[in-house]
């Protein structure tokens, strides 16, 4: 299993780059991985939709989609492609330290 | 009416003058039906001087100003004295105030009001030789006289070219400057649900700054633009000119009034009946005939030196022809917004209230005869003057649909 | 942006990362004509039926949610998606289709999992009611949204919508009933500007 090393974090991930373990996550590192990837400065609206999805994904075990931060999290889907542009799933479920969502919707 | 009913009701030394334009006084209802080609100015125009008690004097001249404080009222060829002076000149509809609306290369060619009989003639014309596009159907500003009259025109003019086979032709956008289809809530709803099926887009919060008519767009102030091929709204409506000339109104003509016994608030022995008053409720017809009722009752206690002890409610009763043959029926009053249910009895009807239904339809219809025949005379009909609420579903009980 | 250290694996996310200059060359090598940019996907949906009208939107929202420009292009039965008029009522009939199987019949007896239903029950009638209700709770139970509710989504997801000019004519249709996320009624012509140096796929 690769790990990678920035900051002073090491963390498990898959082939792909996403964190293995989602325990090895904290906020300080998702602002660095942000930084990294061009999000920049993490603000509340980022916060509250990165907050949800580990409490979702701890309730249900699966990475919530974006149909369910509609529905469950009553998320406005256009902002949250405003604020994670491009792939607002992918990067979400990034930063948030989880594996990228399996549904289709 | 007023005065037909006045003269039954005041003792015989009392005289009772009317001064009016001209001798044409015309069923206004009746001008929608001739811009639709359902009516003609035949029927809906009659002599004046015919509706009127041969008890009432009838002056035909124009009304240049009044003077509250000497009791005269100015005309273009006489001075008339007054004891009591009831203002009865009701709203004119001003296309002058809107920028741009009046101009020569839109006005009565793809630009129309149908609240006047030149208007709406213009309009029956137009939309015979209509062949597509986008139609407007657009209300300038409220207050206006009859506010479901836009609504009642985007309903029938749906069905107008339905019937023509070219419905999907045309598209049909109601603009208003409401945050909805109508004043009240419940009522906004089911109005704003009817436009929708009829697919009739609907423009809210519309305030119109000027009309383009090099463009043929409306501007609003907001900075919204709305193109359109065929026009027609309903202008400013204010009070009659002598009002404003005269001091006796507020910024926009209506008499400031107090708004159960009708007389005026700033002069003494001055009454203003129907729409030329500042009343908080619709100007509509029903109101100015409820209004008239209770205002009979009122005035021969004032004309007799006694108190006034009557109180008019604001009721209103407004029939609105939605289309494909059927009708709904508005009834309402200053402290209760139109509401579901049955008119005038509970259950029974025959009525219903905000809902379309064929005798709604049938009863508007009957309404021209019952106006001609019984209203303006002065014969009473069987309805109450205050509204009731017999029959009517409260607000909170009623079910989203 | 900080430097990705040596060794650190970080995911695609397609321009987002440290090197949009190589993935822009190498777009332009493959794409052919005058375009060269992202990724573009163009959908033209022309069957109106409930099955048919869900392979379109769930690609339509799969491409908008990797950040690919989406076009929807609707014609003929198709425009029935678009049209609030129609969309909330899109039906499904097994008639004409031989691939319809019922998974529930495999709990009898093994193997009728993979039968198809035979044509003649299609034209019972209630089957087209009783299939369409069932293909409802299929979808429902996936959590896949209603037509309706899956526009919206789309719409909010910036895929862009457009309705084919010569099957709306022809159904003399009414603009006012179509969806607010169509952009336009638009012609073949315009339509292939649209989709220049896109991937068309035609369902």
């Amino acid at each position: 299993m690769p790990s990678n090393t920035i900051d002073g974090y090491t963390f498990a991930v898959n082939d792909e780059g996403f964190l293995t373990n989602r325990e090895e996550w904290s906020e300080p590192l998702a602002q660095v991985l942000a930084s990294m990837v061009g999000i920049g400065e993490l603000t509340e609206a980022h916060w509250a939709a990165l907050r949800f999805m580990r409490d979702d994904q701890a309730k249900t075990g699966v990475t919530p989609t974006l149909r369910r931060m509609q529905t469950q999290g009553k998320f406005d889907v256009k902002q949250l492609f405003a604020l994670f542009p491009g792939k607002p799933a992918k990067l979400m479920s990034y930063l948030a330290g989880l594996p990228k969502p399996v549904g289709c919707v | 009416m007023l005065a037909n009913k006045l003269v039954k009701a005041l003792p015989p030394t009392a005289s009772i003058t009317v001064v009016d334009k001209d001798d044409d006084h015309d069923y206004q209802p009746g001008y929608l039906f001739i811009s639709l080609g359902t009516s003609t100015p035949e029927r809906v125009r009659r002599s004046r001087k015919a509706q009127l008690s041969p008890k009432v004097e009838l002056v035909m001249d124009q009304i240049v100003s009044v003077d509250p404080d000497a009791r005269k009222v100015t005309l273009k060829g006489r001075t008339l004295d007054y004891d009591w002076l009831i203002i009865a000149t009701g709203t004119t509809p001003r296309p002058d105030m809107t920028e741009g609306l009046t101009d020569e290369r839109i006005w009565r060619k793809s630009a129309f009001d149908f609240y006047t009989m030149e208007g709406s003639t213009a309009l029956g014309k137009a939309l015979e030789s209509f062949e597509g596009g986008r139609l407007l159907v657009h209300v300038t500003e409220m207050p206006i006289k009859c506010p479901v009259a836009p609504l009642e025109f985007a309903f029938l003019a749906e069905d107008y070219f339905r019937h023509r086979r070219m419905r999907h032709l045309v598209d049909i956008t109601y603009v208003t400057p409401l945050d909805g289809a109508f004043t009240k809530p419940v009522a906004s709803k089911r109005l704003g649900g009817l436009l929708k099926d009829r697919s009739i887009r609907l423009a809210t919060d519309f305030a119109i700054e000027r009309v383009d008519p090099e463009k043929k767009t409306l501007v609003g102030f907001d900075g919204r633009e709305l193109p359109f091929d065929l026009l027609v709204t309903v202008p400013t409506n204010m009070g009659a000119q002598y009002v404003i000339d005269s001091g006796l109104g507020d910024d926009l003509g209506f008499v400031p009034v107090d708004k159960k016994t009708l007389a005026s608030t700033k002069h003494e022995r001055i009454f203003a009946v129907g729409d030329a008053s500042n009343i908080p409720t619709s100007k509509a017809g029903s109101v100015a005939h409820f209004s008239v009722e209770v205002f009979i009752d009122n005035f021969v206690e004032a004309y007799e030196g006694k108190p006034m002890t009557h109180a008019f409610d604001g009721h209103a009763n407004c029939f609105i022809e939605s289309g494909r043959g059927k009708a709904m029926l508005l009834d309402f009053n200053y402290d209760t917004e139109p509401l579901t249910g049955t008119f005038p009895v509970t259950t029974i009807g025959p009525m219903s209230l905000l809902k379309e239904s064929r005798l709604n339809h049938i009863g508007k219809l009957a309404f021209e005869q019952i106006y001609w025949q019984m209203l303006l005379p002065g014969r009473s009909l069987p309805v109450p003057t205050l509204m009731s609420m017999a029959g009517k579903v409260p607000a909170e009980k009623t079910k989203e649909s | 942006m900080p430097t990705v250290p040596e060794g650190f694996i970080l995911p695609s996310f397609g321009g987002m990362t440290a090197a949009p200059a190589a993935d822009a060359a190498a777009q332009t090598a493959t794409s052919g004509g005058g375009y060269s940019g992202p990724r573009k996907l163009v959908l033209i949906c022309s069957k109106g039926n409930l099955d048919m009208a869900y392979p379109g939107l769930i690609l339509a929202n799969a491409a908008a949610g990797e950040g690919i420009e989406t076009h929807m292009f609707f014609t003929f039965w198709g425009l029935d998606i678009v049209n609030v008029k129609t969309n909330a009522n899109l039906q499904f009939t097994m008639v004409g289709n031989t691939a319809m199987h019922m998974s529930d019949l495999g709990n009898i007896k093994p193997g009728l999992e993979h039968w198809s239903m035979p044509q003649f029950m299609g034209r019972l009638p209630g089957m087209t009611k009783m299939a369409t209700n069932m293909m409802h709770k299929q979808i429902a139970d996936l959590g896949v949204p209603t037509v309706p509710d899956f526009l919206d989504l789309l719409e909010a997801a910036g895929v862009k919508m457009w309705a084919c000019r010569m099957s709306f004519d022809m159904m003399k249709m009414i603009e006012a009933d179509l969806h607010p996320a169509v952009q336009g009624v638009i012609s073949a012509t315009d339509f292939m500007d649209l989709s220049e140096g896109a991937q068309t796929l035609f369902i």
